[in-house]
């Protein structure tokens, strides 16, 4: 019955509730929001590394190599050159690397050049592999492995042919329609930026940098390490960069030495055959490596190799230090936000108290009517209570229900243009931690009009007058 | 001026079933230097209708509190239907009057915004007898005020005065309480429709103790006793505020 007086009463005032509810669901979806954000971005960087010891590029800061090598966040400014992948590669203690050269896109998704490393080596959460949902590895030249959110979002499945776009824009005026990927296999879902990312293979993307009128035929014009704008993609646009075609073989071997990956040559062939131009054997620079180690306790040491005595700068970081001095950079700003979130919440508590006090007066005489039927202070004070209970509650969960379809709504928007990628439900346990609070300040603060009550209860008498 | 008449409802044997003994009763308001009220000795018995008459200020509404137990006097004793009603903690107070006491107030005082059923069902609540009988009383107790049962989904500020007056003696009555409390609730009532109020009130409360206070005097007539609250409070009782 109580439950029906306060529903009723709240009900008489909707007017001033409903501006309540409002600005409490602004509050609560601002903490709400902040807080998930939060953990989506620690939980999607923590998933995204995993089993790799180092990542080597060129000589940049830290994060920044960190954030466009995994996270796709933001773009490199140089890139290294293949020869000294492959010297990585020869390093006793290097177990593995994984060459990605980023910088094309398809459709809104970025495309990361790499080999069939990559789906072997590449683990992310708790060192889980890549898995295939449909096809597999590349099996040409012109293979291309789509994420599992890319295909589901674009519709494809394996033999469908695709067409890179140069830069990362959604619209790009600069399509490599000459040169389409066939989809060799779609990956199962990560929750990790791998899952909107599409695959080639490092010799597809060489190729499809070559003008299709000189296919392979001039040398090289430039053979220097790549510029500032060419390496911002790994493999810019190189029209002047173009390798004989005689040199390819040889360089394929090299290649398949190198990295034991390289496209067999016989599928090559048939790709070559369907295409203008047979692939290069191998690029000519890549954006980044990612370097697992014979032993994980060799980082330091193959880093200080790197970073110190390598004939070419480049940079050499450890992912969870990188992580680390990431988290301490948002951790004030994260602070920061929680700080406005939180005042703006105590504003519309006060709020809520306020609306609650105000109605006290148009009340004296509901609370004398409740008294003389044998309501007690203490059931007026709960009454008084539970009605604040129950504002903030609805508002919690409006609050909750819109953050979520927000998230949804704008999840590929937040993934594409910041590189956040938001996975699972926003109902977590911090989510029903910040409403359980919210609801227990709400309860503190609804002392204030319920003891009012309490009082007028005590001294109003049963009338009104 | 002083109105005293006494009439008994029905037989009881005034000693042993008293349903208000008031003794040596002395209230004073915070602050207030003299008493509010003093009353030396004073009784209703079970079923008996009484008639408190006095003008405003005289302690009226001071004697309704007391009774209700929403005001405790400085000294004296109040029982209630044979319970020391003044000595009882605060929440068996609460739960005394749910149970035992019905109010009507001057202006029905109905909560607004609850169906007349809500309101109706709200004592019965308060007094631990609501369940599945309740409509079915609340339904009985209006066809005996002359409502219609579907006023019974209706909002009770949507009512008029009249149907508002019933629905406000539905609610006293609903726990069918030994004691019912009136408060002046005829004033903004004409002749005629103050003549049908009384009429409808006694007959559904006949078997309750009616306390009915009022500062016009014309009403005393439906009532087998009258008493004046200056007579009342004649008596001295030996009280500082």
């Amino acid at each position: 019955m109580l439950n029906t007086i306060a529903l009723e009463s709240l009900k008489h005032r909707r007017t001033s509730v409903m501006l309540t509810v409002l600005s409490i669901v602004i509050s609560v979806s601002l903490l709400v929001g902040v807080e998930f954000i939060r953990g989506q971005i620690k939980q999607s960087f923590t998933r995204t590394v995993s089993g790799v010891d180092l990542i080597v590029g060129a000589p940049t800061g830290q994060l920044n190599l960190l954030l466009y090598s995994v996270f796709r966040i933001g773009n490199a400014t140089q890139s290294i050159k293949w020869e000294q992948v492959e010297k990585l590669a020869a390093q006793p203690l290097v177990k593995w690397v994984i060459p990605i050269a980023l910088g094309d896109s398809h459709k809104g998704f970025r495309v990361v050049g790499t080999d069939n490393r990559y789906f072997e080596h590449y683990q992310y959460a708790a060192q889980q592999p890549l898995r295939f949902a449909r096809g597999g590895q590349f099996t040409t030249a012109y293979s291309a492995v789509v994420g599992a959110e890319a295909a589901r979002e674009l519709g494809y499945q394996p033999g469908d042919n695709i067409v890179i776009s140069h830069g990362l824009g959604n619209v790009s005026f600069h399509q490599h329609d000459g040169l389409p990927f066939t989809v060799s296999g779609i990956l199962a879902p990560t929750g990790t930026p791998v899952d909107k990312a599409v695959h080639v293979t490092l010799q597809g993307i060489e190729a499809v940098h070559q003008p299709a009128s000189t296919p392979s035929l001039k040398k090289p014009i430039v053979n220097s390490p790549p510029t500032a704008q060419d390496t911002e993609h790994g493999h810019e646009h190189k029209h002047e960069h173009e390798h004989e075609h005689e040199q390819n073989a040889d360089h394929l071997d090299k290649a398949t030495t190198a990295t034991g990956n390289a496209p067999h040559p016989k599928r090559v062939t048939s790709a070559s055959t369907s295409h203008a131009a047979p692939p290069p054997a191998r690029p000519e620079s890549v954006t980044a490596t990612l370097v697992g180690l014979t032993s994980r306790a060799a980082a330091l040491q193959v880093q200080y190799q790197i970073n110190q005595r390598s004939e070419v700068p480049m940079l050499a970081i450890l992912p969870g230090m990188a992580l680390s001095q990431l988290w301490s950079l948002m951790g004030n700003l994260e602070k920061l936000l929680l700080g406005v979130s939180g005042l703006i919440l105590v504003a519309s508590l006060i709020g809520l108290v306020t609306m609650l006090l105000a109605s006290m007066r148009e009340r004296r005489h509901e609370i004398a009517v409740l008294r003389a039927m044998g309501a007690g202070p203490l059931t007026l004070l709960w009454l008084i209570q539970f009605e604040a209970l129950l504002v903030s509650a609805l508002a919690c969960g409006v609050a909750v229900t819109l953050d979520g379809v927000l998230f949804s709504v704008f999840a590929s928007s937040l993934s594409e243009n910041f590189g956040l990628f938001l996975s699972g439900s926003i109902l977590t346990l911090h989510t029903g931690v910040i409403v359980a609070l919210v609801l227990l300040a709400t309860w503190l603060c609804s002392f204030i009009p319920a003891v009012a009550a309490y009082r007028q209860a005590l001294h109003a008498g049963l009338s009104n007058r | 001026m002083v109105v005293l008449a006494i009439s008994l409802s029905g037989s009881k044997n005034l000693a042993c079933s008293r349903a208000i003994e008031l003794t040596n009763i002395s209230f004073c308001y915070p602050g207030a230097s003299t008493p509010a009220l003093t009353i030396a000795d004073w009784h209703v018995n079970k079923g008996e209708h009484v008639f408190v008459q006095g003008a405003s200020g005289s302690g009226k509404s001071t004697l309704l509190n007391l009774l209700t137990g929403t005001l405790v006097p400085d000294s004296g004793s109040i029982r209630l239907l044979g319970k020391e009603f003044s000595a009882l903690a605060a929440r068996h107070k609460d739960g005394f009057r749910a149970r035992h006491i019905g109010v009507v107030f001057q202006q029905f005082n109905l909560i607004d915004y609850l169906s007349v059923k809500q309101n109706i069902a709200t004592a019965a609540y308060f007094a631990g007898t609501l369940n599945q009988q309740t409509q079915r009383r609340a339904t009985e107790l209006l066809h005996k005020l002359e409502l219609p049962a579907n006023v019974l989904s209706r909002q009770a500020g949507s009512l008029s005065v009249g149907q508002q007056q019933r629905v406000a003696i539905a609610r006293a009555l609903i726990n069918a309480p030994e004691l019912l409390i009136v408060d002046e609730p005829t004033s903004a009532l004409d002749a005629n429709a103050r003549d049908a109020f009384m009429r409808l009130l006694l007959e559904v409360a006949d078997s309750s103790a009616v306390v009915f206070v009022s500062h016009d005097a014309g009403l005393a007539t439906y009532f087998t006793r009258q008493q004046s609250m200056a007579e009342l409070t004649a008596q001295s009782v030996q009280t500082v505020c």
